[in-house]
Order: structure tokens, then C-alpha cells, then sequence
């Protein structure tokens, strides 16, 4: 029974994991921290004017994002995703630039972190808040395929035609020293190695050719579900 | 199965590796060497952060917790008229009120009357609104609109419970209890502030009511209490003054208790008059006597009880005070409001006690103190009749520098009474009761502090470990005498100073509100004793150490600021003469846990202590 259950969960799991395009543990790139409900608090990512930026003209928002590498193959999609509460609205964007080491922070030259981020985006998609707490994740396509290199995920709002806002989870469990950091009116990045409870994930977008195994792995699962409910039938 | 399983593993690429979860240390108290407590006046969080990205406020409140009732229970069907106006009871430059520069008439009686009837509005609205019913594009932070009450049994009655009601209803200013205010950049540095360290969303005020009683909670998690003969309160001590003069004790001079009536579902209910009239539509509610303390408390209830409990604004009895006689050249003890010295253990004895210097820093008390007692000033003002700046208004002046006697909690404590024993004394008094200055309407626009103790001590990095700082009434928010800008751009200026001080690096800031100033909330407090807490109010910790850009929903109350204090000084040892700490701590978290909910935090959650 017990691994009835399992098997169930399982093939939910994956069921909901190919529905929601979750990413898949083992491909993570970037995995600051595993999800633990309950937290005692958030970082909103939101665009307003109020909390200024350096340049003072373009709006503010409070970025936060996490390095990570990449090895091997080019890689032309990522799913790209955050530990938000319930209560977000609209959308944020989720960006990636290039930084020097995955140790590093992304280094905003111009004076300007609002057009540094435009000009040296190598590609972005918008990320809309859910309705309910959990990871939200969206998929950046890549024009020009990332190849082997360090790289950040950066979010915010007020760029890309997005003007809403999600709250990234404080409290989930850190894995390993994830590089993390933000900028919160000023036009540079800061370390925020100090918090490193907030999950902020990334994982190469399957190729369409792996499509058919995961679909043939699930239909096995329900598959071997009904022969043992069959097989307890009798 | 196993090998399905391993199957299906392999193909969907769940191959986690299990990550222990992360062990959490006790947080590093050595981390942060100075406590800065500044504390503002009478904004409920909706009121003033409901629109706050990532914070529980306006946008998560459900209809249940913001459509109010009338006094029999039903729906209202609209908000009901603002009693006197949105300006009632503030002239525009009169004295004690920062408005001279106000450019906004405020909305009669008779513009408010039909606002929310002619529009419907039964639900939290926008000043904004009110004042656009006579001015073009004002800024609602600039202006100092009328004050509403906030008095502790009034409290919990529109708390109800926790469905936050009965705001409208029991009021004495209407609709107007459902306002909020929102965000301008120039005019709320707090807003900017709190967007770069910490807001804590769910930090509630710790006693039920107004300044006086959460002043008190501030260092001491207490109630005063007045003395009792029996069931009867005792009456005031003899002024030597007045024995001298041939003056007798009268029962007179003793105040009336707080008459109420059947509790309703758990609350206590303040009686009403039968000319009260039925309906909130047709004005504020009239009791029959909400005096300054409670009806007698019996014993075996919340913190020991068989007491008189001084819950509402009363009189210090040493100067400065409102009861201050200059023909006595005392404070005059026989007043009904005068409360007897206290002698419960506040933070300030626990800190002596570890040897651990403290000090409550008050705009105008050196001035206050010259105005009253000019014969035997204070040893820190040592030179109050100097003024900072001058005027020729009499709004702002050393003359008249607004400083409000029940702000200052630890001038109601036998420790804290000039002519005391030693180690007690004037000495004393004057080591730990320090001025923070009076600034000037120019320093204020212009982010500046006024020179005084306050301002000394942070430049030279002399602040005792432990401080409080309670801004004078022109800069402390206070419906009715002060708009939010002043207060906002006084803070800020008191925050940059901080920033560089030479304590800056190890430095932990909570800016904070006394309480609500009769202004809804919807969120429900915690249920602990009978005198807290009352009405969520905004907080925002700034420290080197603190979350930056961070929303804590951690539950807090102002008796968390104590907790911190304690933690991190060990003062709640068991060993005498510590005893465990302040006792209405303990007591509290004690009520919380048994009704379901966690212990108050001590705002570590808020900073991330390596």
C-alpha cells in the first residue's frame, strides 16, 4: 500500500510537473534553496517610483537574483522560477546577463542600472504571480543559445512591459552558499549572502526529443497503478 | 515497483538529493551593541502602509473585516458622518499645531455629512477624497487633520473581538476612523526607509488604547497601578504643600473608576447613557463614565489583579506635568489624574541591574522642565533657558516646545522621582531622562536634528547602549497636532544621523508608533490579557544587520522591542534580582500560547545575525 501511495504521488508529481513545467531536481543550474512553507516573511519585487534607483528617472524596483554556471552543451531555453507568497499581482520579468565568475556580482557599469539591464540582457520573459504560494516559474527562450559560462537570474518589475509584483519566501532551506543579491535604489548590485533563504531556481528547458520518454514514463506509472488496484480487486 | 520507480525516476530526472534542512542557531545578540526605540505617534498600519508592496494591508483585507457595523449589529449602510469636520477642534496655525504653512480648508460637518451617503462607501477610503471636496491636488501627508479618540475599553470595543467592526461605531469622529493615507515619496522618507530594511507587518501596539498605557508598555509591559483601599480607589497622597497650608485628603481627589456593563461575546463593554444615541448615524456614542482607570480588577485575573489599573491619559507626579502647581512649585498630588509614583520593575531597573546604561530621550524636556521647575532643573540641562533656535511664532518655541507629559513613561516611577534615596535622585534622573531638542519648522523641512543631548550623544557615539527617543508633538504624528511629513522627515533626519555615528556598524533602529490614534486596522490581534494587545501599528527595523527590503510578517507586539533587550542582555535570568525578567513578558506569552498562538517575537527574524 505504502508504495501504491508513493507510485501515486509519484505519477501526481510528475503529472503536475509537466503541467506547471516545473523543473526537474537533477537538471537544476541554479537552485538556491528548497522550498519550506511557512516562512516568517517576503522580498517584494515590485517597480515603484518612490524608492529611486541612482538616476533617479527611470522608476525603481528591488532586484534580487542568483549566479550560476553553465557547463556543456549550449543551452537555448531555461525554466526560471521563485518561491513567491499568495498575495503577488501582475507581472515581473525574469532576465539573465552575463557575469565574470559565479562568485561575482553582475557589474553595472553606465551609472545606470535601469539601462545597464536592458543593454546587456541576453534574454527575458515575464513572470506572473499565482494564486497560491509555491514556486511560480516561467521560460526564457535564448536567440543565441547560453554557452559554458557564469551567468546571473535576475528579477524585477518595470522593465519589458511588466509593472506588477511577486514576494520571494524568506525561510526556505539554503542549499550549499548560493551567490545571491539585490539592489534596492542604487545603481549597483549588493551581496545578500547573509539571507540565503530565499529559493530562486533554474534548469535547462527539456529538448523536444525527451518529450516522449517523460510522457512514456508517466503513462508506465498509471499504467502499473491500475494493475495493482486491479490485482487488490480480485 | 522498485524498478518502476527507479524507472520513472530516471525518466522525469528526480534524482534530488535529500538536503537536510538548515539548523537554526540562536541568533547572535553580540552582533548589535546599541538599541535605538524611536517612537512615533498614533497611525494604524492600514492607515499608513495599506498600500505597502508585499505587506498584509489594504488589498488582503476581506469585506467581513472592513464593512462596519452600527451599534445594534447590523450592517451600516454607509460610513457615518465625520462629527464636526475633518478639521474639528485644529485651526490652521493655531498653537501646538504645526499647519500655519497648511495650504487645505478642511471639510466641514457638512461636506463629510454627505460624502459617504451620497457615494455609499461603507469601506476604508482615501483622506485624499475629503480634502478633494474643497482643495485642488493636496497632499493628505501635509496635513494635519482632526484627532479621534483612542481610549482603552473604546479600543477593544471596536477591535470586537478581533472583526475590527465596530470602528465607525464607537468613535467619536465618525467615518473618519476608516481612513488611510497614501504614499507620496517626497513627503514619506519612512516609505523609502522601510523599502530598504525591514517593515514589519505584524507588530501590533501592546496595550489596548492610547499613548499613556502603551507608553508604559514600552518599558515595562505593565499597567500602572492605582492604589486601592479595598474595592475603593485610595485617595491621592497629601502634598506637603497643601498639609502645610491646611489642606485635607478628600475622596474627591480621587478619580471615578471606569463604569461597564455586560461583556459582549468576551468584550467589555463601557456603559451608556440613555440619551446615547442608538445608531452611529446619529453621532458618537455617550458612556457614562470612561475614566482613567479601570473598575476594580479582581484578584486571579490578568497580572495579578485586585488592583485599580491607570489606563487612560493621566499625570506624572513629578515635573514636568500637566498638574504642575507653579504656586506649589510641585506637581500637585491631590489631582484626580495625578497617578501615584510607581514602583513596579521597569527595563530601566533590569538594565541597572546588569550594569547596562539606558537613556529616554524626549524632544523639548529641557524646556518643559524650565517651564516648570525652574528652581531645580535637571543637572543634563544645564542650560535650558538657552534656546536652540529662535521664533517669533508661537507654534515652535522653547517657550512652548508642545512636549506631552505622558510620554514620558519613566517620570510616573519612584526611581525616577528627583528627591529620591540614593542611589536614586536627581543624578540619576539625569543620567537616564535626557533631551532630544526642539527643532525648528526650518530644520525640519531641511532634514536637520536641533542641538541637545540627543543629538551630542549620537555624534560622538555616546548613546547609552539601550535608548529610547520620543520626538516632541510638532514631529510626532499626532491626529489633531501633526501631520505624518514632519514626523517622517524628522525620523529620517534622526535615522541619517544614526547611520553616522560612530555606534552605526553594531546599531539595531526600530521606529515604531505608540498606537492606532483611532484609526482601523484589519487585522485581528492576538488574544492574550486584558490589556493587550490592542490594533496593529507600521515598524521598521533598520540595522546594518537587518533584512534589507524585507516584509516580516513575524507576530510582534511593543513589548517584542523588551524582549529583544532582555534576550540579548540576559536580563530574563532566573537568578535574582532579575527574576526571570519583566514579568507581564513572561505573563503575555504565557495568555498567547494557551489561546493557539506563538509567543511574540523579539525582532531577531527581521535581521540576519551571521
Amino acid at each position: 500500500m505504502i508504495n501504491m501511495i508513493r507510485a501515486g504521488a509519484l505519477v501526481a508529481l510528475a503529472s503536475a510537473a509537466l503541467l506547471a513545467g516545473a523543473p526537474a531536481s537533477a537538471d537544476y543550474v541554479l537552485q538556491t534553496a528548497t522550498a519550506v512553507p511557512g516562512g516568517s516573511g517576503d522580498y517584494p519585487i515590485y517597480t515603484d517610483a518612490s524608492i529611486g534607483n541612482g538616476d533617479g528617472t527611470d522608476g525603481g524596483s528591488n532586484f534580487i537574483g542568483a549566479t550560476f554556471s553553465l557547463t556543456g552543451s549550449p543551452v537555448s531555453a531555461l525554466q526560471v522560477g521563485a518561491n513567491v507568497d499568495a498575495y503577488g499581482t501582475g507581472q515581473v520579468f525574469a532576465e539573465v546577463v552575463s557575469v565574470a565568475s559565479l562568485s561575482s556580482l553582475p557589474n553595472v557599469t553606465g551609472g545606470n542600472l535601469i539601462a545597464w539591464l536592458q543593454s546587456n540582457n541576453l534574454g527575458e520573459a515575464s513572470l506572473s504571480a499565482p494564486a497560491a504560494a509555491g514556486d511560480a516559474s516561467t521560460v526564457i527562450n535564448f536567440s543565441t543559445a547560453l554557452t559554458s559560462g557564469s551567468y546571473a537570474l535576475i528579477f524585477g518589475s518595470g522593465l519589458y512591459g511588466t509593472t506588477g509584483e511577486i514576494n520571494l519566501t524568506s525561510g526556505n532551506s539554503t542549499i550549499g552558499s548560493p551567490n545571491i543579491f539585490n539592489s534596492l535604489g542604487g545603481d549597483s548590485f549588493q551581496s545578500y549572502g547573509y539571507d540565503t533563504g530565499i529559493r530562486i531556481f533554474a534548469s535547462p528547458v527539456p529538448l523536444p526529443a525527451a518529450l516522449p520518454l517523460m510522457a512514456s514514463g508517466l503513462l508506465a506509472g498509471v499504467g502499473f497503478l491500475r494493475r495493482r488496484r486491479a490485482a487488490r480487486a480480485t | 515497483m522498485s524498478k518502476l520507480f527507479t524507472a520513472l525516476w530516471c525518466a522525469m530526472g528526480l534524482g534530488a538529493v535529500a538536503i537536510p534542512p538548515a539548523i537554526a542557531a540562536a541568533p547572535n545578540y553580540n552582533d548589535i551593541q546599541t538599541v535605538v526605540v524611536i517612537y512615533a505617534e498614533n497611525r494604524s498600519f492600514d492607515s499608513l502602509f495599506g498600500q505597502y508592496p508585499g505587506a498584509n494591508g489594504l488589498s488582503r483585507a476581506t469585506p467581513a473585516q472592513y464593512t462596519q457595523l452600527d451599534r445594534n449589529g447590523s450592517t451600516l449602510p454607509y460610513l457615518p458622518p465625520v462629527v464636526g469636520g475633518v478639521g474639528s477642534g485644529v485651526t490652521a496655525g493655531a498653537p501646538g499645531s504645526p499647519t500655519s504653512t497648511n495650504p487645505v480648508t478642511y471639510p466641514t460637518q457638512a461636506q463629510t455629512g454627505t460624502y459617504f451617503s451620497t457615494n455609499n462607501i461603507n469601506h476604508p477610503f482615501n483622506i485624499l477624497s475629503l480634502y478633494n471636496l474643497v482643495a485642488t491636488s493636496p497632499d493628505p501627508l501635509t496635513i494635519t487633520n482632526r484627532d479621534l479618540y483612542h481610549r482603552f475599553y473604546e479600543n477593544q470595543m471596536q477591535i470586537n473581538g478581533g472583526a475590527n467592526n465596530m470602528f465607525a461605531a464607537v468613535a467619536d469622529s465618525g467615518g473618519l476612523t476608516m481612513m488611510y493615507i497614501t504614499n507620496t515619496t517626497a513627503d514619506h522618507p519612512l516609505w523609502s526607509l522601510a523599502q530598504k530594511n525591514v517593515l514589519a507587518d505584524n507588530f501590533f501596539q501592546g496595550a489596548f488604547g492610547g499613548s499613556y498605557l502603551n507608553h508604559q508598555f514600552l518599558i515595562c509591559a505593565c499597567a500602572p497601578i492605582y492604589p486601592n483601599d479595598g474595592a475603593t480607589p485610595t485617595p491621592n497622597p497629601q502634598n506637603p504643600a497643601v498639609v502645610a497650608a491646611g489642606g485635607t485628603t478628600s475622596s474627591a481627589n480621587t478619580p471615578v473608576p471606569t463604569i461597564l456593563t455586560t461583556p459582549l461575546n468576551g468584550v467589555p463593554q463601557l456603559a451608556t447613557t440613555t440619551t446615547s444615541p442608538a445608531s452611529a448615524l446619529n453621532g458618537p456614542p455617550v458612556f457614562q463614565n470612561s475614566s482613567v482607570i479601570t473598575p476594580y480588577i479582581n484578584a486571579g485575573s490578568a497580572f495579578g489583579g485586585a488592583q485599580f489599573y491607570s489606563v487612560n491619559t493621566s499625570q506624572p507626579p513629578f515635573a514636568p506635568s500637566s498638574n504642575y502647581s507653579a504656586t506649589l512649585g510641585a506637581v500637585n498630588l491631590q489631582l484626580s489624574n495625578t497617578v501615584p509614583a510607581q514602583t513596579q520593575t521597569t527595563i530601566g531597573d533590569l538594565l541597572d541591574a546588569a550594569n547596562v546604561n539606558w537613556a529616554y530621550y524626549a524632544g523639548g524636556w529641557c524646556n518643559q522642565l524650565a517651564l516648570q521647575n525652574s528652581t531645580a532643573n535637571d543637572t543634563g540641562c544645564s542650560d535650558p533657558t538657552s534656546p536652540s533656535y529662535t521664533t517669533t511664532g508661537t507654534t515652535y518655541s522653547n517657550a512652548n516646545p508642545d512636549f506631552q507629559y505622558h510620554h514620558m513613561p519613566f517620570n510616573f516611577y519612584a526611581h525616577l522621582d528627583p528627591n529620591a534615596a540614593a542611589p536614586y535622585g536627581l543624578a540619576y534622573r539625569s543620567k537616564h531622562l535626557r533631551d532630544g531638542g526642539v527643532a525648528s519648522p526650518t530644520q525640519i523641512a531641511a532634514g536637520q536634528l536641533p542641538t541637545s543631548q540627543l543629538s551630542t550623544d549620537i555624534a560622538t557615539g555616546s548613546l547609552p547602549p539601550v535608548t529610547f527617543y520620543k520626538p516632541n508633538g510638532p514631529v510626532n504624528q499626532h491626529n489633531g497636532y501633526a501631520n505624518v511629513t514632519d514626523g517622517d522627515k524628522h525620523i529620517a533626519a534622526v535615522v541619517a544621523a544614526l547611520q553616522n555615528s560612530p555606534q552605526w556598524p553594531h546599531m539595531l533602529i526600530v521606529i515604531t508608533y505608540d498606537e492606532f490614534g483611532g484609526l482601523w486596522d484589519h487585522v485581528a490581534p492576538p488574544v492574550a490579557d486584558a490589556f493587550g494587545p490592542g490594533t496593529r501599528i507600521p515598524a521598521i527595523i533598520i540595522s546594518p544587520y537587518a533584512k534589507k527590503g524585507y516584509v516580516d510578517h513575524t507576530q510582534y507586539d511593543t513589548t517584542s522591542i523588551l524582549r529583544f533587550i532582555q534576550n540579548k542582555w540576559n536580563l530574563n535570568q532566573a537568578a535574582a534580582p532579575f527574576n526571570g525578567g519583566l514579568p507581564g513578558i513572561a505573563a503575555r506569552d504565557a495568555l498567547l500560547q494557551a489561546n493557539g498562538y506563538p509567543a511574540m517575537g523579539d525582532l531577531t527574524n527581521a535581521l540576519a545575525l551571521p
